[in-house]
């Protein structure tokens, strides 16, 4: 939430004043999200990071029609994605239109097996579960996960049912459940029996 | 199914979608069942542990390195010089130091391709300057909705309408100095005897020593004009070009483009008089001002102009497509100034005056 209203006031700063201060803010607010985005569709960090400065360069263009935007930060992800599928029709030799045989790379970070008290195999695991997901699943939960997107924004970024969000980040979190092995050291430290079934 | 039931609740609440209820239903459920409570523990760690703080440091270095290829990319939004070479410019590119040895690969075998472009862009063109395209060295343009001033290389100063385009030879080299213009554009010219000033447009060509006037030569219009301020001009027509016309200050000279549409009137003597017509710019006696050229200070000023020839203007000036449903209205006559007015405040007024209504729908706008 407070995000949302930082980015409303330098969306305004940058439409009336040119302000590049809040322009330079907005772009080191979002970069690293938007480079993951970006990554999900093209693979190529390099090609990601220019996607996501040929999106500003876009904003900076038409900055005097920024206060008519009502959703910023998910226009900024709409027009990541066009540039994204226009990158990958002029690079890649089969581009694939729809998204459900599209393959998306999820960037899904869990921070340090230390500092969550699990092993790096177990984390390695769930990263490889989220692998297994279809990509339109991944997309969605990293959406929702990485970029903080309401199951509604993901929903009209996508085209798609809020429902079908919901469920879809039930999926990926039950996925995750499921990796989890049965014997785990709870937050406390305490060790937690395994359930009779 | 008990468990299916947490998933879906916790995978509500770690994005913020779940209700109060969904809430307090979780809360008991895990409470039941401390083994998933534990699972569920550690997937919130896992959701919430935010990438935020890892990646934040180079975020700065990548943003100047954004910067430049934004100011590549800015070429001042109303100018389009279409000439210039980006490949000169990308050589320039300050370079972010990457620790990766792939990384500086890469730029460098990029500056190596910029270089080589960039020398083939200089080299290739000087055989083709000596053929005839003699102004393809440097363009101008305006769209529609946008004006510009531009200084040519002798200090000349050209003010550009919307929707206009002006071609230069970079350096002026040659006995003339000479400018090649379609639309609309005054021109303030340095004095040089040596090196008269000539502008061509479709249908006449301006010769002058050092003055200021006013051109307009739009395709689609059924005139040319040149109004001259101070100073003289000479007018060669491209249809007779035996014969100059010499404009004195306060002089305009207006050309009829589409001879087709005069041509049965009468004989030879009459066509050119038909054709050709002096008259005088006419003075705005509000603002003191010569109509003809308070465009310059961004006055939209129309002197007794038809209301079809004022649609045609507003809709280069605002960049917008106006459609008149009504045949009556096309040759009301008008009078006025607008200075800086958004396009609704010219709307707004002629619709008020004529008894017309009109209606804006994105870049289109119906009067009736």
């Amino acid at each position: 939430m407070l995000q949302k209203e930082k980015i409303s006031e330098l969306q305004s700063r940058i439409a009336l004043y040119d302000d590049m201060k809040a322009y330079q803010e907005l772009y080191e607010m979002l970069f690293s999200k938007l480079k993951n985005y970006c990554f999900s569709y093209v693979k190529s960090g390099e090609a990601a990071e220019e996607l996501v400065s040929d999106v500003f360069i876009k904003i900076w263009q038409i900055r005097n029609r920024l206060p008519e935007i009502e959703n910023l930060k998910l226009y900024l992800y709409t027009i990541a994605k066009n540039f994204s599928l226009n990158y990958i029709t002029k690079n890649y030799k089969n581009p694939v239109t729809s998204l459900e045989e599209m393959d998306i790379e999820p960037v899904i970070s869990f921070g340090n097996p230390e500092e969550l008290c699990i092993s790096a195999d177990i984390l390695h695991q769930i990263h490889q579960c989220l692998r297994l997901l279809p990509p339109q699943c991944r997309l969605i939960f990293q959406m929702v996960k990485e970029d903080g997107f309401t199951y509604k924004e993901v929903a009209s970024h996508l085209n798609i049912s809020v429902l079908t969000v919901r469920n879809q980040v039930f999926i990926a979190t039950r996925k995750i459940a499921e990796v989890i092995p049965a014997y785990i050291l709870s937050n406390a430290g305490q060790l937690v029996k395994p359930a009779d079934r | 199914m008990n468990e299916e039931r947490i998933w879906l609740l916790l995978s509500l609440q770690l994005s913020n979608e779940a209700t109060a209820e969904e809430l307090a239903e979780l809360q008991t459920l895990l409470q039941q069942q401390p083994d998933v409570s534990a699972k569920a523990a550690l997937i919130s760690n896992l959701w919430q542990t935010d990438v935020e703080n890892t990646k934040q440091q180079n975020a700065s270095l990548v943003f100047d390195k954004h910067l430049q290829r934004l100011s590549n990319q800015l070429t001042a939004p109303a100018l389009q010089f279409e000439n210039t070479e980006p490949e000169e410019i990308n050589s320039e590119v300050k370079l972010v130091p990457v620790n990766h040895a792939k990384r500086r690969w890469y730029w460098a075998a990029a500056s190596v391709a910029a270089v080589i472009i960039t020398c083939l862009f200089v080299f290739l063109p000087t055989d083709k300057v000596n053929k005839p395209v003699k102004f393809a060295e440097n363009t101008v343009s305006t769209k529609a909705g946008s004006k510009s001033k531009i200084q040519l290389p002798d200090g000349t100063q050209v003010w550009l309408n919307a929707d206009s385009k002006i071609e230069y030879n970079e350096n002026f080299n040659g006995k003339f100095r000479e400018v090649k213009l379609t639309g609309e554009a005054f021109f303030d010219v340095v004095k040089n005897k040596e090196k008269p000033f000539i502008i061509h447009t479709a249908e006449m060509d301006v010769k002058v020593l050092g003055t200021a006037f006013n051109v307009r030569s739009y395709p689609g219009e059924t005139t040319s004009e040149t109004a001259l301020l101070r100073g003289s001009v000479e007018i060669f027509l491209h249809k007779n070009t035996d014969k100059k016309y010499i404009l004195k200050p306060n002089d305009k000279l207006v050309l009829t483009n589409n001879i087709t549409a005069i041509a049965d009137s009468a004989g030879p003597d009459d066509i050119e008089k038909q054709l050709v017509k002096m008259k005088k710019v006419r003075i705005n006696k509000a603002e003191n001002e010569i109509t003809e050229t308070m465009w310059v200070k961004n006055k939209l000023a129309f002197d007794n102009e038809q209301l079809e020839k004022i649609l045609a203007e507003t809709e280069r000036w605002y960049d917008v497509t106006i459609e008149l449903r009504n045949e009556k209205a096309k040759s009301f006559r008008f009078t006025s100034v607008f200075e800086n007015k958004p396009l609704t405040d010219v709307l707004e007024a002629l619709c008020l005056a004529a008894h017309l209504h009109y209606q804006v729908k994105g870049a289109t706008v119906t009067i009736w």
